[in-house]
């Protein structure tokens, strides 16, 4: 697949990297530079009096150089892959030395162990160990959601209004003693009640409506046992157990998981406190579903870039357990192909209203839904962006989002294409097809 | 919202201390539901209620119906969308990397019959709104949506053409003004005759700013109505018509200037055939010499009243009168002025003049002179490009160094064109000359200068430049500022290279 010198930029680690990396990108910085079908790599003098030796695996990609930085990837790296971007022809088609071939057999093995790894897993462990440990942790979690009920119940005793008064200390506390209960997610959403109660006009609705949905949650905790196992997971995850990624993968073995080819419709990356989170949609052209991967980086770490928006590839994804659940693990892929002739979306704004209560339903604590339409027209009424259908509903823009005048751009007046993310009120668009190009938001 | 709701967040906002919840619930599907919460504790009763009314709530949520008319669509575009990497470069340049080179993409992807992809409509009106100077170059590049959008967004009005004679009688101020501008350029008699029919009843600031808007289309038919704009009240206002009108040759301004001056000056031979200047310097600044826009005091020290005057009006009249009156040629009328006691202000007026008339005669032969005193540059503007690099191709064969100490930087940098071949060449041959002698080591004499090269040199050249340079020096003796230059036509070389292939 052809990389864009935007996508490329994207993987670099901070502002400097990518400004080195830049600047590396001109041929006249590199000797030998030499490609085949999988990977490329080009000697670059430095500082040093040896060049450093620098290698993308594009499958993935992955990177590889030998000079002494510590960021990753590093300028070398970046710069080579900006070069092959721009510079296809400075490169010539040859077998691999043998610091690029070795380093492909070596990642090669490394997945080789993963999968062994995994399939060791599946001796059996310590079960009475296990058990002991995962009983303690269930005695923790009670403890806490007690906690949490008396100070919710408190909470309502004494009124909103109090509340909205209370330090941010208030909401923190209890956050942090639900941390310690082992029920970070339990945790997360107590931490969003106080970020409700400082949200300016109409906090009082929007704290309501999220304490009640916590009741909801503890409720069904108390009774975890009589729910189905689609909803007992819901639960689960939502209070703050992870699914272990290995064990999901390990399943897979005997069920098959959901082959087919995958595009990549949308991604967002959002900054939670020190950890970036990557969320990457992507949409199965045979089954028309749609499956969530989701990448992390914790500081200066980067993100992953082996999905690219507007690219398509065969896989197999493994789901997560749940009722509504789009978030998946890849779990085997092909290489990324740039051409796909297929991309969903709903013509009618009702159809997607009426979707997304059908996904309450089942999961009430839903935050995110996605949302393909098409046909949709961007208009702009006093100072408020909407999607208009051709039935004249219209689905609001997120009043943060600032890019509705690219929208308005790419539409001329004309209806587009769009995806992004429902809220329940309001629509974050991530990516447009509009004259058959598509544009990442 | 239902009546369901209201009570429950009445409630809420208070606390159930005070005020337990009441919910009286109907016989329909969600009073059914809410019947069946436990009502023995009143918190958990609330916080059940609000559960489940709000998911009722969302999942009966419907639609907005917004029937508003939708505008018109945009026109189909003549231009056809630039290449994906053209784009790409664009979004480089626009991230802040050898910006310097925006003009010259949107003036090459015009050319190619291209534009600018839609999804950066937005942030270019947005540049042009701040940068004034790229205004013109981007403008075409936008295409129709460009200008469909544009009409869209208040901000962005200066990029949609003013066909609206209304503005003129209920726009604000910088409407009316975009509005004379452009009407100007278009048809300036129209505009004259618009501002004409106003021209009493116009603040003073305003008077002024739209006289010098004049300065477009500028004709002797503006002639009558300048004259007038010279008795105004405002000084301000006089000053910039007597401009104007000092810029058109046969204007009469330009002709008093020339009566009153023309007798100052007498042009002898003596008799060792030497030509001489004999300046007589004016007695008195009269009301008629202050209506034509003489300043009576001199802005700098040093020089006398007198002799300011004479400088002003000198610069005021073209320079060729001189050789009509005299029978001299340019170049023997300023060697007379250099053993003129007046000298200086001969000297100081006449590049004056020269600059403001465009006479190239006049400017190269003052040009000679002055150069080497390096206050000439701007004499060089007066001057066709092809001249202006002779002259400083000349000036670097004598030496091919573009130190800051040399006349020759100064001179080159007033060529802002792109420069010929033999120019360029130059131009290599001096930065080689560097690589050898001091090596670019001083960063800030370099850096921007180094840039401007970039900019100029001819395409073509830019792979044997690149070449050159790199051929000249070891990568690691390399100076930083040289490296960037490297890159910087790099760039330039590939951008154009995806614009013109």
């Amino acid at each position: 697949m052809n990389w864009t010198s935007e996508q490329i930029l994207g993987l670099a680690p901070d502002a400097s990297s990518a400004k080195a990396g830049q600047g590396l990108a001109a041929a006249r910085h590199w000797q030998t530079l030499g490609c085949d079908e999988r990977a490329v790599w080009g000697l670059c003098q430095g500082s040093g009096k040896n060049p450093y030796q620098t290698q993308i695996d594009l499958s993935e990609p992955g990177f590889k150089c030998s000079c002494p930085s510590r960021k990753f990837p590093c300028k070398h790296a970046l710069g080579l892959f900006l070069l092959l971007a721009s510079h296809r022809q400075s490169f010539t088609e040859k077998t691999a030395p043998d610091w690029v071939s070795e380093w492909l057999v070596s990642r090669a093995k490394r997945a080789e162990q993963k999968s062994e790894k995994q399939q060791a897993r599946e001796k059996p462990v310590d079960e009475t160990a296990q058990a002991k440990r995962a009983a303690a942790r269930e005695a923790k979690v009670a403890a806490g959601i007690q906690e949490l009920e008396l100070w919710l119940r408190d909470l309502i005793r004494n009124g909103l209004a109090a509340a909205q008064t209370q330090s941010p200390q208030f909401w923190e506390r209890m956050a942090a003693r639900l941390v310690d209960a082992q029920a970070p997610g339990l945790a997360r959403l107590v931490r969003e009640l106080g970020g409700a109660a400082h949200s300016g006009e109409g906090w009082q609705t929007r704290l309501l409506e999220r304490a009640g949905k916590l009741h909801l949650l503890l409720a069904a905790y108390k009774r975890i046992d009589e729910l189905p196992e689609e909803n007992q997971a819901d639960v689960r995850a939502l209070i703050g157990w992870t699914v272990n990624q290995e064990d999901l993968l390990a399943q897979s073995e005997a069920q098959p998981g959901a082959r087919d080819k995958w595009l990549v419709i949308g991604q967002r990356i959002e900054q939670e406190e020190r950890l970036r989170v990557q969320r990457n949609w992507l949409w199965g052209e045979n089954s028309n579903h749609i499956a969530l991967i989701l990448h992390f980086a914790h500081g200066q770490q980067p993100l992953d870039a082996s999905l690219v928006v507007g690219t398509a590839f065969e896989a197999e994804l493994v789901f997560f357990p749940g009722t509504i659940s789009f978030r998946a693990l890849i779990k085997e892929r092909q290489a990324a192909i740039a051409h796909f002739d297929f991309w969903p979306g709903m013509e009618r704004v009702k159809d997607a209203f009426e979707n997304y209560s059908a996904a309450i339903a089942k999961m009430p604590w839903l935050e995110i839904f996605p949302l393909p339409l098409t046909g949709v027209i961007p208009v702009l009424r006093n100072g408020v962006w909407s999607l208009r259908d051709d039935e004249s509903c219209a689905l609001p823009i997120h009043p943060r989002f600032e890019h509705g005048w690219e929208l308005l751009a790419l539409s001329g007046g004309r209806p587009i294409t769009v995806f992004g993310e429902w809220d329940g009120n309001f629509l974050w668009p991530l990516s447009v097809l509009a004259e058959e190009r598509l544009v990442r938001m | 919202m239902t009546n369901y709701w209201r009570s429950i967040l009445q409630t809420a906002v208070i606390g159930t201390e005070r005020q337990p919840l009441a919910l009286q619930p109907d016989t329909d599907a969600l009073g059914k539901l809410l019947a069946q919460l436990d009502g023995d504790k009143p918190e958990e009763l609330l916080l059940g209620a609000a559960a489940a009314v709000s998911l009722y709530e969302s999942a009966g949520k419907l639609p907005k119906a917004e029937t508003s008319p939708i505008g018109e669509l945009s026109k189909s575009e003549t231009l056809k969308r630039c290449s994906p990497r053209a784009a790409q470069h664009l979004a480089t340049m626009l991230r802040g990397r050898h910006a310097e080179l925006l003009a010259e993409w949107f003036e090459s992807v015009v050319m190619r019959g291209w534009r600018a992809p839609e999804e950066f409509l937005p942030l270019l009106l947005q540049v042009g709104n701040d940068r004034r100077e790229l205004r013109e170059v981007i403008l075409p590049a936008l295409g129709e949506r460009g200008l469909w959008l544009a009409a869209q967004n208040p901000d962005w009005h200066y990029a949609v053409k003013v066909e609206d004679e209304n503005v003129w009688d209920t726009g604000n101020r910088q409407q009316r003004q975009a509005f004379f501008a452009q009407l100007r350029k278009r048809d300036p008699q129209r505009a004259r005759d618009l501002l004409q029919s106003v021209w009493p009843q116009e603040g003073p600031k305003e008077r002024a700013d739209f006289l010098a808007a004049m300065v477009a289309g500028l004709s002797l038919e503006d002639e009558p109505f300048l004259e007038t704009a010279l008795d105004d009240r405002r000084k301000e206002v006089r000053k910039t018509a007597a401009d104007l009108l000092a810029q058109l040759p046969q204007s009469k301004l330009c002709r008093r200037m020339l009566d009153r001056a023309q007798t100052l000056l007498g042009f002898k031979r003596n008799l060792s055939g030497r030509d001489q200047l004999e300046i007589t310097l004016p007695e008195a600044c009269d009301k008629s010499m202050l209506r034509d826009g003489i300043e009576p005091k001199p802005f700098f020290h040093g020089l006398g009243e007198k002799a300011w005057w004479l400088q002003q009006m000198l610069a005021a009249i073209p320079p060729r009168s001189w050789q009509d009156l005299s029978d001299w040629t340019a170049r023997e009328l300023i060697a007379a002025a250099t053993h003129s006691e007046w000298k200086d202000v001969l000297l100081e007026a006449w590049s004056q003049s020269a600059r403001r008339y465009d006479d190239a005669e006049w400017a190269e032969a003052l040009l000679e002179e002055l150069y080497r005193q390096g206050q000439a540059v701007y004499l060089m503007r007066a001057l066709p490009e092809a001249k202006q690099e002779a002259f400083v191709m000349r000036l670097l064969a004598e030496n091919p160094s573009l130190h800051s100490t040399q006349p020759s930087r100064n001179y080159l940098a007033v060529c802002r064109h792109r420069w010929s071949e033999p120019l360029s060449r130059a131009v290599v041959n001096s930065l080689l000359h560097h690589v050898e002698t001091d090596g670019f080591k001083v960063d800030w004499w370099w850096t921007g200068f180094l840039n401007e090269i970039g900019l100029r040199l001819k395409v073509e050249l830019l792979p044997e430049t690149t070449r050159l340079l790199e051929a000249s020096q070891p990568p690691f003796e390399r100076a930083p500022t040289l490296e960037r230059f490297l890159d910087f036509i790099q760039f330039r070389y590939e951008l154009l290279k995806e614009i013109n292939t």
